[in-house]
């Protein structure tokens, strides 16, 4: 666990704004690394408290899959929702049967073409995290498999 | 067709039976029914109303559970552990008396909280959103593979001003003395309150593994009165029925720390029994009758034991 440095904080929140055109990612958290190429946000008090204590296991909300080496940032569902309408690009609109797809992590076809490679879904303003855009015009939901809604169900 | 019931073992049957005031056809009849299925809507998320709005537009029926905020038992059967909503944390499934310890607790916004026993996280979810996001709630449980189910479970909610600590309870204060605004110890326990789930509990219980459990409660629940800040508020409680678990766990503290008060509960709509004070020729302090003992029966729900003991300035 490391809180990213502010040259990386920089990094990270410009492809937030290519990708999807956030102005102030996160701003008022502290961002945390941690393994996988996870970010975890959190608030100041929290990492004051957190220099107090022992054994500790994790801090904050993982909010993102941030891979520097390939410039890319998937946004977990929490993440995206933290961000919320600050989020203007790349959005794609879900109905209900669509957004049971993207929590099963099932491909989604997309209504038109997009020049992104990325997406985060949205369901009546509820942000859903983000999918990768295959050449197939399909999205690929980025759902951590124990946050799948089960096949059948 | 007769109900299948439930079978307990002669020494629980005998055990229970000393207990002043229980009815145990009433529950064997209770633990022989599977308990209702509720849950609670998560406000960091959403507000309450749109998310109420979204299940009753998929004619998913439900009452509110009066001595909780944002609690709702479901009317009929509805599969919600796989719905979507559960799926996005807009709602936590979560028993409807395993939400009365932290109304009592009644955390807020800003202070600094402990969940000393903290997975799998109903309770330290339900903290977190009556913190709304200010201050800070460390969720400790000094089980890794437990652990799992708590990080997912806060992950799922939304909690963002949240440290996941694996520590031994018993070490908290000798790390941080008193620091804590509040401090809720949902205690490892014997689960008879919760029957229900799991009959085998009825099969396998013994007063030796009660008594054992009681000295780790003991020590943890002093342990969360030594982290406590003066006027700190610390709520304990357990989902079990037997008295050296409950009250004599809560009368040893009071006995051993002069600044501990133990203070009366009140919880809207919620039926239950004072604790117990003359058991077994142990006479316990008077004001022990403060806590709640809550029997299946009383609200046809989980059984459970809530403290609420304040540390004097």
């Amino acid at each position: 666990m490391e809180i990213m440095s502010d040259s990386e904080r920089k990094f990270f929140e410009n492809i937030l704004r290519e990708q999807h055109g956030v102005e102030k990612a996160f701003r008022e958290y502290i961002l945390i690394k941690t393994g996988e190429d996870r970010i975890r946000a959190t608030t100041h008090e929290t990492i004051e408290v957190a220099m107090k204590l022992r054994k500790i296991l994790q801090i904050g909300l993982y909010i993102a899959k941030f891979r520097k080496s390939r410039n890319e940032v998937f946004l977990t569902i929490e993440g995206s929702q933290l961000l919320n309408d600050q989020i203007t690009k790349n959005v794609v609109d879900l109905d209900e049967e669509s957004a049971l797809r993207w929590m099963k992590g099932a491909p989604i076809q997309l209504p038109r073409n997009y020049l992104s490679l990325y997406i985060v879904g949205r369901l009546n303003g509820l942000y859903l995290g983000s999918a990768r855009i295959s050449r197939d015009g399909k999205a690929y939901p980025q759902i951590s498999t124990w946050r799948r809604i089960p096949e059948g169900e | 067709m007769n109900q299948q019931k439930v079978y307990l073992s002669d020494e629980l049957r005998e055990y229970l039976v000393k207990l002043p005031d229980i009815d145990i056809d009433q529950l064997v009849d209770v633990w022989s029914q599977p308990l209702p299925e509720s849950f609670r809507v998560n406000t960091l998320k959403l507000p309450e109303k749109h998310i109420l709005e979204r299940l009753r537009n998929k004619n998913i029926r439900f009452k509110k559970i009066p001595w909780t905020r944002y609690g709702y038992i479901l009317e009929e059967n509805y599969e919600i552990g796989v719905s979507l909503e559960h799926m996005l944390g807009l709602i936590y499934i979560q028993g409807p008396v395993s939400m009365a310890p932290v109304e009592v607790l009644d955390p807020k916004p800003g202070e600094i909280v402990l969940d000393m026993c903290a997975a799998p996280g109903s309770k330290s979810t339900q903290i977190a959103q009556l913190m709304e996001g200010r201050g800070v709630l460390v969720a400790n449980d000094p089980s890794i593979e437990r652990c799992k189910a708590l990080s997912s479970n806060l992950q799922k909610f939304g909690v963002l001003n949240v440290v996941v600590t694996t520590l031994d309870g018993r070490a908290f204060p000798k790390m941080v003395g008193e620091f804590f605004d509040k401090v809720l110890v949902d205690a490892p326990c014997s689960s008879l309150g919760i029957i229900s789930k799991d009959w085998s509990v009825g099969k396998n219980w013994t007063l030796k593994h009660a008594k054992r459990l009681s000295r780790l409660q003991n020590q943890l629940l002093k342990a969360a009165f030594d982290v406590l800040k003066p006027g700190g508020v610390l709520v304990y409680s357990t989902c079990t029925l037997t008295v050296e678990e409950n009250e004599m766990v809560v009368n040893n503290l009071i006995e051993s720390r002069e600044d501990a008060v133990v203070e009366k509960i009140y919880l809207d709509g919620l039926r239950y029994r004072e604790g117990i004070i003359d058991y077994d020729g142990l006479k316990m302090r008077e004001e022990i009758k403060n806590t709640v003992r809550i029997y299946p029966y009383h609200n046809n729900a989980e059984g459970f034991y809530i403290a609420k003991i304040v540390k004097k300035v």
